[in-house]
């Protein structure tokens, strides 16, 4: 007697992934599998990132002003392209980057595939929240409601 | 015999530690990963090693180790960075150049004019993005020795140095890879050259000749240079462009 195959089990929850950036031209999002969240910004964090204060290398670098500490490159990379627009002669190229900017280096990813973050389920999107005004034409006379 | 522990302990350092303290210059092509134990070994430089003729030079902290640590940032672990480094100065034999004679009158006797090209960092980076980016920071110094003779008789020497750094920064796309000219534009001190090559990939290069004056500023100078190269291939397009422009 031959008993039928099982079933293949049902795939574990996918871990929350490291939130964190890496890189310095090159960016991307770590996506290791992260061990817990920062004290301090409360996002998820791997243990590669983790510091030896317990913070991610963000909400660290205050103290990472040598090149030797492992978190060093955060704090420079965001200081040196703060100073990026003064080269250029534009006060306005870096801070055009957001979030959604920077997950255009995810392929595939980012909080549009993930539906997390400001466009979760139940935002003002969707219209889901019952809010039928808003900054867009809901009444299709191609004028913005107010 | 002097310095016994000191030597001791010079013994036990990363063979590149102990190259650069020694000879003050190394060359090395390691996977990205293995570069993180030259880092450290030199991060404890200060406890292990205090005598002065043994001390890391003033680059390697301000200079090379932060490069280090920025492109193993853009690397996967396993590819390859190449490093030579020579931090002997740039008045060394083997760095010199051509040299002449210049037409003096008096008090002065004569005047000998050398250039020495000093290629003191050198860099190859596979990035983790497909391309390979090659740097170099080169200091060119012109060296005049003027022998002059006072009214007393008596014979001096003067020598004066005038530097002049440049930074080149090659970037070799990977096959495909679209590139599109970055506005704002790139300031006019900073040369951007675009070369499509006719197996189909495309090389950037950008260069500019940079102040000497203060070593703490070369990295943020070098890193700009690099960074140009990298404002020419704009990020992929996601799902969230995509969806956006809908």
């Amino acid at each position: 007697m031959t008993t039928p195959p099982m079933p293949p089990a049902p795939p574990p929850n996918r871990p929350v992934a490291c939130s964190l950036l890496s890189g310095f031209f090159v960016l991307r999002r770590c996506g290791r599998p992260a061990a817990g969240a920062c004290p301090s910004c409360g996002r998820p964090v791997c243990p590669e990132h983790f510091g030896s204060d317990g913070l991610c290398p963000e909400c660290s670098r205050q103290v990472a002003d040598s090149a030797y500490h492992r978190s060093w490159t955060y704090g420079y990379r965001r200081t040196h392209y703060e100073n990026t627009p003064t080269v250029y002669g534009s006060s306005t190229w870096y801070p055009s980057f957001d979030q959604n900017d920077r997950d255009a280096f995810e392929p595939g990813g980012g909080d549009w595939a993930a539906a997390s973050g400001d466009f979760a389920g139940g935002s003002e999107w969707d219209g889901s929240d019952g809010d039928a005004g808003g900054d867009w034409d809901s009444d299709g006379d191609g004028l913005v409601d107010s | 015999m002097f310095w016994r522990k000191q030597r001791k302990a010079l013994e036990r350092l990363h063979p590149l530690h102990r190259q650069l303290v020694e000879e003050r210059r190394f060359s090395a092509t390691l996977p990205s990963a293995d570069w993180t134990a030259l880092v450290a070994s030199l991060a404890a430089h200060g406890q292990a090693i205090t005598r002065r003729k043994w001390q890391v030079p003033d680059r390697a902290a301000s200079t090379v180790v932060p490069m280090l640590r920025v492109l193993q940032e853009d690397m996967e672990p396993g590819a390859f960075l190449g490093v030579t480094t020579d931090l002997r100065g740039p008045v060394v034999s083997d760095k010199s150049g051509e040299s002449r004679t210049l037409s003096v009158r008096p008090p002065i006797r004569s005047v000998r004019e050398t250039f020495y090209t000093d290629p003191w960092l050198v860099v190859r980076a596979e990035l983790r993005d497909g391309s390979v980016l090659e740097l170099a920071v080169v200091d060119r110094v012109r060296q005049r020795r003027i022998v002059k003779k006072n009214r007393n008789g008596k014979i001096k020497t003067k020598t004066k140095s005038k530097p002049a750094r440049a930074v080149r920064a090659t970037r070799r796309l990977p096959k495909g890879m679209a590139v599109a000219e970055p506005a704002p534009r790139a300031p006019g001190w900073l040369t951007v050259r675009v070369q499509q090559k006719e197996n189909g990939r495309t090389v950037l290069r950008a260069s500019a000749k940079v102040s000497t004056h203060d070593d703490h500023r070369t990295l943020g100078q070098i890193l700009t240079v690099t960074g140009e190269l990298f404002r020419w291939t704009p990020p992929r397009a996601s799902a969230a462009t995509t969806r956006r422009s809908r």
